[in-house]
């Protein structure tokens, strides 16, 4: 899959730009979207969320093994390693890079030892999944993210939908059941042709993932930032950055008994 | 458990009065077995002993043990243990029963059902009460409840007419269905029948009537009725949208096949008698081997094949029928002898299912009361010794991934209640994340002995949780995101709540001594999608009442049949 995403990335680097010089991590970058707006919020009766009675997801995939634990949760991380994470415009005089490094190597650390946990990641080496959703890869997850090196461009919806694709087919392991968590780190916006808008409709629309945005170092206006949609977080140092990806945990608690109280 | 693809002889049987003619069949009055059999009680001829067998899979163990021949051979497991017997098949109970109280034979070979009818007449001399000492199969595929399209489920049956074979071994089975759907024969009106098949007056050809509802029938009848085990298309021997409600392919402990033996035989003759029983068991566990290297030892695979096809289906060509009967039926051996007649905690042992039968034999006006039937109360143990025959450990009978995959497409398409046999609901105090077993104990009593019983059918195990939470937030203008997390959270919730129950009820029947298949249960959690309160539009209903939140909170069994997805039943 990392080798498949990396030609298209080659293919389309003409067009969009896959190379740090075309790095969509600022503002002006010429090729980063006009993404400066929230996406429009899908029409609520459209959300599964709105749909209380609809457990329909993961639709049936023909017969797949099955998890010995039903309820995990999962946590698919996808890693902006893109050219702009090379400066250190924001992040304490560190690359912003390092700082994510060290965060997330820290967040994975923290997530429950019968959580699974996979990386997708962009960075000057490609773009792709790094390690497959697991319980087992902690060692291969850190290694994988000492790894990365800065550059590229921010294929940002690719990641969104492989990070679908995965937590779905986790699904089919758990039968719907459990915790599913798709965690964006990014400094940027989507290089062009890689917007996200119909990736999170996608989402939002048709499964129960949650979407974790902390914005590294950029403003309230993300892309992937819709108020009451998905939970987003602006890191503007690397405390805030941990703050974010602390509140991912926080955000998926043991699921405790329901108060029936009237 | 295979289905086989075709029953040849026994189709053919079938077909062939269909194709003759649909003349009205002959019903009979069901009267108790007294009224139709003198007890004129003769000497057992020891001189010559006979034994009668059966058109029943279980009787392949019983010829292989005697050589392949109806005289005992020369060489074979009970010529080894000094006995010299003729088998003979007797399919009319009745006649079973005049041979044994005349002395011709001291074996009675039929259902515990069959037994217990002839037991009340038969108890009156104490030289021919039955002693039941042996356990051979339980029928797992074998016979089954066809039913028109106006019946969905066994409550339907209520006020319906049901053609049955008098005296034969579907009886109990009806009773034991009626009672799980919380009726008895007074609910229904039986058509009693004299033959079981093949004949214009057997339930088969009652079931072409239009005012028969339903019929008991041995499966090739059924899939012929049936177009082949789906839905009567109406052309060739089917009835127009006939379908199998129930086999003994998911009720597989129902119907259980034993031998018996006269009381005045059994005690000068024990010996002999222990010698059958350990000849059975050892043929039983030979003619398993037999067919599991079927393809190592063709020879005397074939000649088995054949011999029973003789013996029991009158022709040595029909070796495909001897498959089928011999899959469609569950070989006990040493375990499940032990296990049926020794195992005090044991919800199917003999006691407990005599008792069921006879009370369902009451019902059905057979008996007047009650007749005790007597059991040998063998050492199995000592005799599985003496004959080197090993008790073999449970082993899981469905492959759980698979049932898991068909209960969540099921709940997927919010048709878990189709095939449903049977259904009940435990209902939990809120908050509540344990279960007192005692509060719970008659449940969970009902659970472990319908396990057992339809040992073929999958139990859902289905969690609920209340909509409460998420009406509320959402009354409350609360976003998306809190909205999504309450619901795949509550659908967490009674999907733990559905395990906790399944293993609560398995660690219950193990403190009993029960060992119940885990890969039987599946658990579900419906989250908020299925509340008692309904669905009122696109959303659960809210409680209007304490009455009605409390109402969500549950866990609901559910037995359904799977007889359709036959690969998440594994065969043992």
């Amino acid at each position: 899959m990392m080798l498949k995403k990396l030609s298209v990335c080659i293919a389309l680097a003409a067009l969009a730009g896959c190379d740090s010089s075309s790095s969509p991590a600022s503002s002006s970058a010429p090729a980063a979207t006009s993404e400066t707006k929230p996406a429009p919020a899908a029409k609520p009766t459209e959300l599964y969320s709105m749909r209380p009675a609809d457990n329909r997801w993961p639709a049936r995939q023909g017969q797949s093994e099955l998890s010995d634990n039903l309820l995990a949760k999962n946590y698919y991380i996808v890693f902006d390693g893109s050219g702009s994470m090379d400066n250190t415009d924001c992040g304490d005089g560190k690359r912003k890079l390092d700082v994510a490094k060290t965060a997330v190597k820290k967040f994975v650390e923290q997530l429950p030892a019968d959580a699974n946990v996979g990386v997708y990641a962009f960075d000057g080496q490609g773009v792709g999944e790094r390690t497959h959703l697991s319980t087992q890869n902690r060692p291969v997850v850190k290694q994988m993210i000492d790894q990365l090196v800065a550059g590229g461009g921010t294929p940002l919806s690719a990641g969104l939908e492989d990070g679908e694709t995965a937590l779905t087919a986790q699904a089919g392991k758990q039968l719907g059941y459990g915790e599913y968590h798709l965690v964006i780190i990014t400094d940027g916006l989507a290089s062009r042709g890689y917007e996200t808008d119909g990736a999170v409709q996608s989402i939002l629309q048709n499964t129960p993932i949650n979407i974790h945005t902390i914005g590294f170092c950029i403003g309230d206006d993300h892309s992937l930032h819709q108020p009451g949609l998905t939970f987003y977080r602006s890191a503007s140092d690397p405390d805030s950055l941990m703050a974010g990806l602390n509140e991912v945990l926080a955000e998926a608690p043991d699921f405790t008994l329901l108060e029936f109280q009237q | 458990m295979v289905k086989r693809s075709f029953i040849s002889v026994l189709a053919l049987l079938a077909a062939a009065f269909s194709v003759l003619s649909h003349a009205k069949p002959t019903y009979v009055d069901y009267k108790p077995i007294s009224d139709v059999v003198k007890l004129n009680v003769g000497e057992v001829n020891t001189r010559s002993l006979s034994a009668p067998v059966i058109t029943w899979g279980g009787d392949i163990a019983t010829l292989l043990a005697n050589g392949n021949q109806t005289q005992t051979a020369k060489g074979s497991i009970f010529d080894k243990k000094g006995l010299q017997l003729k088998l003979y098949r007797e399919d009319a109970f009745v006649n079973q029963v005049k041979s044994y109280v005349a002395g011709e034979t001291p074996f009675l070979r039929g259902t515990v059902g069959m037994i217990s009818a002839a037991a009340e007449l038969l108890n009156k001399d104490p030289r021919t009460q039955p002693v039941v000492i042996y356990q051979l199969t339980w029928s797992s595929g074998g016979d089954a409840l066809v039913v028109k399209s106006n019946i969905r489920n066994a409550k339907d049956l209520k006020g319906k007419t049901i053609a049955i074979q008098a005296y034969g071994p579907h009886v109990d089975y009806a009773a034991r269905i009626l009672k799980d759907a919380g009726l008895s024969f007074k609910d229904v009106n039986v058509r009693w029948l004299p033959d079981l098949t093949g004949t214009n007056n057997a339930p088969m050809a009652a079931f072409y009537e239009q005012d028969v509802d339903a019929a008991f029938v041995i499966i090739p009848d059924a899939l012929a009725l049936t177009s082949g085990g789906n839905v009567g298309s109406g052309s060739e021997d089917s009835v127009k949208g006939a379908r199998i409600l129930l086999s003994t392919r998911t009720a597989d402990k129902v119907i259980a096949d034993v031998y018996a033996v006269r009381k005045d035989y059994f005690d000068a003759h024990r010996s002999e008698v222990e010698a059958f029983v350990a000849g059975l068991l050892e043929g039983e566990e030979a003619l398993g081997k037999l067919f599991q290297n079927k393809t190592k030892d063709v020879k005397p695979y074939r000649d088995i094949l054949a011999a029973a096809g003789k013996l029991l289906l009158d022709s040595e060509e029909a070796t495909a029928d001897v498959e089928g009967l011999f899959a469609d039926a569950t070989f006990v051996g040493l375990q499940g002898n032990k296990q049926f007649f020794t195992d005090s905690n044991y919800p199917r042992r003999f006691d407990a299912l005599s008792s069921e039968v006879q009370t369902g034999l009451q019902q059905a006006g057979i008996l007047s009361k009650p007749a005790a039937l007597t059991k040998a109360a063998f050492d199995y143990g000592f005799l599985g010794a003496a004959v080197n025959v090993k008790a073999e450990a449970a082993k899981p009978r469905f492959d759980e991934e698979k049932v898991a995959q068909l209960v969540n497409q099921r709940q997927q398409q919010q048709s878990l209640a189709e095939g449903e046999l049977f259904s009940f609901e435990v209902f939990f105090q809120p908050n509540q994340k344990s279960f007192s077993i005692d509060l719970y104990q008659d449940s969970f009593d009902k659970v472990v002995e319908l396990a057992s019983t339809y040992g073929g059918a999958i139990i859902t195990v289905e969690g609920n949780s209340d909509p409460m939470e998420y009406l509320r937030a959402k009354k409350k203008g609360e976003q998306a995101v809190v909205l999504g997390r309450i619901k795949q959270s509550a659908r967490n919730l009674s999907l733990a709540r559905a395990q906790e129950v399944r293993d609560n009820i398995i660690q219950y029947a193990a403190g009993k001594n029960i060992s119940l298949d885990p890969s039987q249960f599946a658990v579900v959690g419906n989250g908020i999608a299925n509340p008692k309160t309904g669905i009122c539009g696109a959303e659960p209903c809210a409680p209007k009442n304490q009455q009605e939140w409390r109402s969500n909170m549950r866990v609901e069994f559910r037995i359904i049949q799977v007889e359709a997805e036959s690969d998440v039943f594994m065969p043992l």
